[in-house]
């Protein structure tokens, strides 16, 4: 419960909080940024990954291990990482751009075409697990209020605006967290081979019917051992695709 | 009158609306094509993709090219066109681009994208294919093939003991260390191998500091002899002209490669070619990359002395040239005076030359278009600004001489050029005045943006302990039922509080057994300070726990009527209960009058009895 709470202050303040970056001593990315900066893409890439395993969800990292294989030429790979990136911390301009840059050049549109820009980035301010973070952090604050609503009747005057307010906000941030497992960001995988087929079901006796280019964003509807069922929303097919084609978000 | 001359005003003005709104949708027309010169090509062979955009407007948006796996893509120029004619302007924008095949097969160019006024443009997928190339042809390009060595190097009689640096290598070099900025500084990365690849190297351009650059396709290729090995080798070359004074860093190029290990052969073999060549098919691939050393380069600011006034930055060596569209026009009608700038530097650079004051004409926007060329690996051509004008009364009106000064590296000298002044007849205008589709002279435009790129990486590492909090809560499971179970039984205690509120008769009822055990407690506490004050409690628990039980309050009546209650309204309690109420009543009363000694063992015994008779008159008062 204390962990929760310290979560929560953390939570709050560091969505708008930037905290102290490391200092240079301490730092082990110094190297790997100069490997990145003489186009060692492999060893910056190494360098990174190294770092993503003691703390996978650094955006930071994330996006930087992207860069290097965007630099390789690994477009599947380099979506798969900004997206993760987005994900986190979908509002950063950088993490923003590479994203629809790479996916641009992969034959996809970042932004539906029609939405505009500036709704998409509000939209897309918080990440899914901030919202929901949110969400569940309003939901203890409505019970405990509503506990003593029930319990101290003296109070009962004070604390009906105060109620009212926080389920409105409640219920807004939960539509919202909501509405954005429907985006296509969400549960979803990235194409990381050329021309990967889409079979009619999980198996090589079944049809290829279509192939899917690397870098493709599409839709995890269900898995089993070796396949994942795919949506790809905006042809309005499904079928399925081996694991090790896609790299799971 | 008043009100009509208005509306009037009104209609003019929404006509006016309407027109604009017409001319703005006609000139969201484009054309957009891509073809190229040839769809057959052999793997050592280049080809030219054209991209051509064309429509109804004075900017025009640069294409998206697509990620093209299966090609090497190097941009060889830009041509562009425009004309205005009676205020409407229309430009034609071609884009050239050199590709070399990576692979032999049946190929593809994805579609190309093009995004203008929230509208998409796509072209066809063009069909490639890419051949063998020709036996009496040179080595392929990007794919340097296996041959014999001119002679046997020494140290390759020890075969297990091999020196893939020998074999592969790449270097890099510019023509100058040093130059002045804007200055065309060329740089070639020259890839040179001695053994068979398996598949195409790939090659990782260098990043740049303080510099821009520009391809000089297509990439050569070709074989030499280097210390008596002979090697092929791939030539890519690209003009760069520094952005400001200073030091400047062409940071390593990369060429990754797979390279077949080694197999036993005989090096004095006269088929060692042969059979390292057949040996290919069955051999495994090592990684091998080779990368540039970097290097530095000096950028020199330009001299401060002797420079023109009219100078605005142009480093190369131009000439320049003006022209009228027509020397006779009606005042109020348009005129394009274009100024042509030809030669060699960097073009994009090059901004319009100032044009005096001309109070006898309305001068409109600038617009410019430019044609580079690469030529010998010199990157030049023509960029025209086209401004246009129009008199504002008739008469022979004066276009004045535009001066356009450069700074010419070659012979490190500034130079002034300058147009002659013209002269045009104008003649009286119409009543009438067209309405044109360009706009007032301007604010300079801004920077243009020539391509574009993933941004750098994040150097600084930051924890991110808001993302990372979020979603430890978001993955908090079970532990979020906690609040609302808490508000569940505040709810249900509340619920139950009320209920019993709203009849008092019955919790006395229900709590009447537990009151009087409390009391009886406390009587056994104080029975030995204070007898007759256990006495007093315990008489006062009995007539309260009848009261609670039969809901009336016995106090104000008497032990008989109290008896008589009790049967009326438990019709089925035992005699032996009643008698034993009475007993204890009596007995109770009695002791409030006994004597000290007698007192305390009586109390005792009360409690007892009282004690007892709790259990039975719970059993035989039960509703």
């Amino acid at each position: 419960m204390s962990a929760m709470i310290l979560s929560s202050v953390l939570l709050l303040l560091g969505v708008f909080i930037n905290a102290r970056p490391l200092g240079a001593a301490e730092n082990p990315i110094l190297k790997i940024n100069e490997d990145y900066r003489n186009a060692n893409f492999e060893q910056a890439l190494a360098g990174y990954l190294r770092l993503l395993e003691t703390d996978p969800y650094n955006p930071s990292l994330l996006y930087n291990a992207g860069n290097c294989h965007s630099k390789l030429g690994h477009t599947g790979q380099a979506v798969a990482y900004y997206l993760r990136a987005f994900n986190l911390l979908p509002r950063n301009s950088d993490i923003r751009h590479n994203l629809e840059y790479v996916m641009k050049h992969s034959g996809q549109s970042f932004r539906p075409e029609g939405a505009p820009p500036v709704v998409y980035f509000v939209y897309y301010f918080f990440s899914y697990h901030e919202l929901k973070a949110i969400s569940i952090i309003l939901f203890w604050i409505l019970c405990l209020s509503g506990a003593l609503y029930a319990v101290k009747p003296g109070l009962r005057e004070t604390l009906k605006s105060y109620l009212a307010g926080i389920s409105i906000l409640f219920v807004f941030l939960y539509l919202w967290s909501a509405m954005r497992t429907t985006s296509p960001f969400h549960n979803s995988a990235v194409i990381i081979r050329p021309d990967v087929p889409m079979l009619s079901g999980p198996g090589e006796n079944f049809k290829a019917y279509a192939n899917l280019p690397e870098g493709s964003i599409v839709k995890v509807i269900d898995s089993n051992d070796l396949y994942y069922e795919i949506g790809v929303a905006k042809e309005g097919i499904k079928g399925w695709i081996k694991k090790e084609h896609v790299e799971k978000i | 009158m008043n009100k009509l001359k208005f509306g009037g005003y009104f209609k003019v003005i929404l006509l006016g609306l309407l027109t604009l709104l017409f001319q703005n949708r006609a000139g969201a027309e484009i054309t957009f094509s891509a073809s190229v010169d040839k769809k057959t090509v052999a793997v050592n062979e280049s080809f030219t993709l054209t991209v051509t955009v064309s429509g109804d407007m004075a900017n025009v948006p640069e294409p998206q090219i697509p990620s093209i796996p299966d090609f090497y893509i190097h941009s060889s120029g830009r041509s562009q066109n425009f004309s205005i004619i009676n205020g409407k302007i229309s430009s034609s924008v071609t884009f050239n681009y050199v590709l070399t095949p990576k692979f032999i097969g049946k190929k593809q160019i994805p579609p190309i994208t093009l995004f203008h006024d929230r509208q998409k443009y796509v072209t066809s997928p063009i069909e490639i294919y890419v051949t063998q190339p020709a036996r009496t042809s040179q080595p392929q390009t990007g794919q340097p093939q296996p041959v014999k060595p001119a002679k046997t190097r020494p140290g390759t009689a020890q075969p297990r003991e091999r020196d893939i640096s020998r074999d592969i290598f790449i270097t890099a070099e510019t023509d100058k260390a040093s130059a002045y900025v804007h200055e065309q500084i060329n740089l070639t990365v020259k890839f040179y191998t001695a053994i068979p690849l398996l598949g195409n190297p790939e090659y990782v351009a260098p990043q740049l500091k303080g510099l821009i650059a520009e391809d000089l396709p297509p990439i050569r290729n070709g074989e030499t002899v280097i210390n008596g090995v002979k090697y092929y080798f791939n030539e890519i070359r690209s003009a760069m002209f520094g952005i400001d004074e200073g030091e400047a860093m062409i940071y390593p190029a990369v060429v990754k490669a797979q390279v077949a290990e080694e197999e036993d052969v005989d090096p004095f073999d006269p088929n060692f070619f042969f059979q390292k060549f057949f040996a290919i098919p069955s051999a495994r691939g090592i990684p091998y990359q080779v990368k540039t050393v970097p290097i530095k380069i000096k950028l020199k600011s330009l001299p401060e002395n002797n420079r023109p006034a009219s100078f605005k930055g142009a480093v190369g060596d131009y000439i320049i040239s003006a022209e009228i569209d027509r020397k006779e026009v009606k005042a109020g009608e348009p005129v394009n005076f274009s100024i042509k700038i030809n030669g060699r530097g960097n073009l994009k650079t090059v901004t319009a030359p100032e044009i005096g004051e001309m109070p006898d004409f309305k001068v409109f926007d600038t617009m410019s278009s430019l044609d580079i060329t690469k030529h010998n690996d010199i990157v030049g051509g023509r960029k025209v600004f086209t401004t246009i004008l129009i008199p504002k009364s008739a008469g022979r009106r004066k276009i004045p001489a535009v001066r356009f000064s450069f700074f010419n590296p070659e012979t490190k000298l500034y130079q002034e050029l300058q147009t002659s002044p013209m002269e045009i007849n104008v003649l009286p205008g119409d009543a009438a005045v067209k309405q044109y589709s360009f706009f007032e002279k301007q604010a300079p435009a801004g920077i243009t943006p020539v391509s574009a790129d993933i941004h750098y990486i994040m150097e600084k590492i930051k924890p991110h302990f808001g993302v990372k909090s979020a979603l430890k809560i978001s993955g908090s499971g079970w532990i979020n039922l906690a609040p609302a179970l808490i508000l569940a039984f505040s709810i249900l205690g509340m619920q139950i509080k009320n209920a019993r509120m709203r009849n008092p008769l019955l919790l006395k009822y229900k709590k009447a057994r537990s009151n009087a055990e409390d009391r009886i407690e406390k009587a056994e506490e104080l029975l030995e300070k204070d007898a007759s004050s256990a006495a007093g409690i315990l008489y006062s628990s009995l007539i309260d726990y009848l009261s609670d039980k039969l809901g009336a309050d016995i106090g104000a009546i008497t032990l008989k009527k109290t008896l008589e209650l009790i049967k009326n309204d438990y019709p089925g309690i035992d005699d032996y209960v009643l008698s034993e109420v009475k007993t204890l009543w009596e007995g109770l009363e009695r002791l409030r009058y006994a004597p000290s000694e007698a007192l305390q063992s009586g109390v005792s015994d009360m409690i007892t009895r009282y004690t007892t008779l709790l259990d039975l008159l719970e059993k035989g008062l039960k509703k």
